[in-house]
């Protein structure tokens, strides 16, 4: 199914590490209403993440960055103002912010200077976005739990603006420089994420609404009126949602649960490979 | 729905309220009949003048079309009840095959036996569990079809002041999911996807069922539906990840630390002072 990572030891024996994914791989969601797999490409995408509290948003988030830790070809830098829901990838990852907006400032400063840089390389290249197995480019998946903890609770109203201004730069432009988004809010209506940078995001996941309006901020205007309203599902059953990717028609998801035990099994293994790979510069990837 | 307004209003009877259905096939039926009939006729005059006397040709050709024409027109006439007898054509079947079935059995074998296998048959339709459940999603889906025939003929209906032209949808295919039943429409001419979108909720309240989906099938014909129905939650259980799986060999490795090294102070509401130091407002909105 996928490569094992093989590492050469010192006195040049190889070392089978253990099996690795890769980002541009789609990423397993879960299951769709007829029991089929869902899986969901994130390279050059965006995912936007809405839902009541306990509806299971940072379940998918968890479920999106395990598969990006394993993906030894993607960098992590997470963002989560509760710190728990992502503090199990830290040692993934190459930046973690907590509830720190002038930490998150300086992390997004940074990641649209990196962007630019990469942009001035593909240019000199003559090439117009990143590709499997790119010698010096990596993409970056971004996590961003708790959106609105950022964007309109703490801070001055300047340093807000800016964090949603630098977000939405990266979003936009970010695509071709490996640069992928997936952000988590309970409710991304206009005062917690502008309207301009909610429209950007092209995959929505919705878990279960209160209302067919709130419903629709997620999935996009007019979903409610065909047919398609989070509001429906079940409070009882987190980790269900709507999901809009490929094919553009919202479907009905559950995503696939990791327990506690399982994300820390699966992150320390993951910070295990991440730091033998940076070791060793020249791990091998065997088919 | 249509077997009782079969043949039209009669010549001379002037009807206040225009019965479409009946008038219209009434109407079909006399275009058909004079179209089969005239083509029928000439192209079999023309043919036969070739080798026939040209009045033999004329009177040879119009015994062709009306033998031709007057078929054509029966069937147009009787065609909403050829309709109705197609949309019923499986479960008569099933019903000629319940029926007949035994008795033939009984007929060819001992009466006592044919009713010891019918026992047994429906037995093992009532108590296996797979059986049963195969037996009751398909049963759903011939349900669902008669359904949903009669949900379209209301949209019709109630957008008859808008388009009088619309004509039923055909439904083509329905099979049962995990959630429910998915059936494919075919749409005519007079309806199309906007006039069924809003109208989910009669879908799925003249279905029987918890909820409606009405999708575009194909890329290519817009006139290509699928209706999906959900009367089950197959979601309702954990689904686990498979990449548990994938890396299940390191699971039990070592145990999750439980206790970091903040020490378990301050956890209570009593550990924190009256009045708190100079913060930040936190938490959620
Ligand atoms: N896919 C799932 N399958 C089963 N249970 C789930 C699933 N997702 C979430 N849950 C359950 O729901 C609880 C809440 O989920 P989660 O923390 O993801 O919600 P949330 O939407 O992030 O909430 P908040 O808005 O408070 O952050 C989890 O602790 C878990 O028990
Ligand atoms: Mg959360």
């Amino acid at each position: 199914m996928s490569p094992v990572l093989v590492a050469t030891t010192p006195d040049d024996t190889a070392v089978p590490l253990g099996p690795t994914l890769s980002i541009f791989d789609p990423v397993y969601i879960g299951i769709d209403e007829f029991g089929h797999p869902v899986t969901v490409p994130l390279i050059y995408r965006n995912l936007l993440i809405g839902g009541e509290p306990g509806s299971g948003k940072s379940a998918l988030l968890n479920a999106v960055v395990a598969h990006a830790a394993l993906s030894l070809d993607c960098r992590l830098c997470l963002l989560d103002a509760k710190r728990v829901e992502l503090g199990q990838w830290r040692r993934c990852a190459d930046a973690f912010v907590g509830p720190s907006l002038p930490d998150a400032l300086a992390l997004l400063s940074r990641l649209q200077i990196m962007m630019d840089r990469r942009y001035d390389y593909l240019e000199e290249c003559e090439r117009r976005k990143v590709v499997p197995d790119d010698r010096y480019i990596t993409p970056y998946l971004i996590a961003l739990d708790e959106f609105a903890y950022y964007s309109a609770t703490v801070g001055k109203k300047a340093q807000r603006e800016e964090f949603s201004e630098l977000l939405r730069d990266l979003v936009a432009r970010g695509r071709a420089a490996g640069i992928i988004v997936v952000a988590a809010t309970q409710r991304p209506s206009s005062d917690i994420i502008p309207t301009s940078l909610r429209d950007l995001f092209a995959w929505r996941f919705a878990g279960r609404c209160t209302t067919d309006s709130s419903s629709d901020i997620v999935l996009g205007h007019g979903k409610a009126q065909q047919g398609w309203t989070a509001n429906t599902i079940s409070p009882t059953n987190p980790g269900a949602g709507l999901l809009i990717a490929e094919g553009g028609t919202p479907q009905l998801v559950k995503v696939a649960y990791l327990d506690d035990a399982t994300c820390a099994a699966i992150a320390r293994y993951a910070a295990t490979l991440r730091n033998t790979v940076a070791s060793k510069p020249q791990p091998r990837v065997a088919a | 729905m249509l077997g009782g307004r079969l043949f039209g209003p009669r010549p001379g009877v002037i009807t206040v309220v225009d019965p479409p259905v009946s008038a219209s096939y009434a109407r079909k039926a006399r275009v058909a009949f004079f179209a089969v009939s005239s083509v029928v006729g000439v192209s079999t005059a023309a043919v036969s003048a070739v080798f026939l006397h040209p009045v033999l040709a004329v009177a040879l050709g119009v015994v062709a079309g009306l033998v031709c024409g007057v078929p054509a027109a029966l069937v147009t006439l009787a065609w909403p009840v050829l309709r109705v007898l197609w949309w019923w054509s499986f479960e008569a079947v099933i019903v000629a095959f319940v029926v007949l079935g035994p008795a033939l059995l009984a007929d060819l074998t001992h009466p006592l036996l044919a009713l010891g296998f019918v026992l047994a048959l429906a037995g093992v339709c009532a108590l296996a569990r797979p059986v049963r459940c195969w037996l009751v999603a398909w049963s759903w889906c011939l349900v669902v079809r008669h359904r949903l025939r009669v949900c379209f003929a209301d949209v019709i209906r109630s957008s008859a002041t808008r388009n009088r032209s619309a004509v039923l949808p055909l439904i083509l295919w329905a099979r049962p999911t995990p959630a429910g039943e998915r059936v494919w429409v075919w749409l005519r001419p007079g309806l199309d996807q906007s006039d069924l979108e809003g109208k989910t909720g009669k879908v799925a309240v003249s279905c029987w069922a918890g909820e409606a989906r009405i999708v575009r099938a194909s890329p290519r014909f817009a006139a290509l539906v699928r209706v999906d129905l959900t009367r089950r939650d197959p979601l309702a259980g954990t689904i686990a990840s498979p990449l548990a799986v994938f890396i299940g060999h390191i699971r039990n490795e070592a145990a999750t630390p439980v206790s970091p090294a903040v020490p378990p102070v301050g956890l209570d509401l009593a550990d924190v002072p009256e009045v708190p130091a100079e913060q930040p407002r936190g938490g959620r909105r």
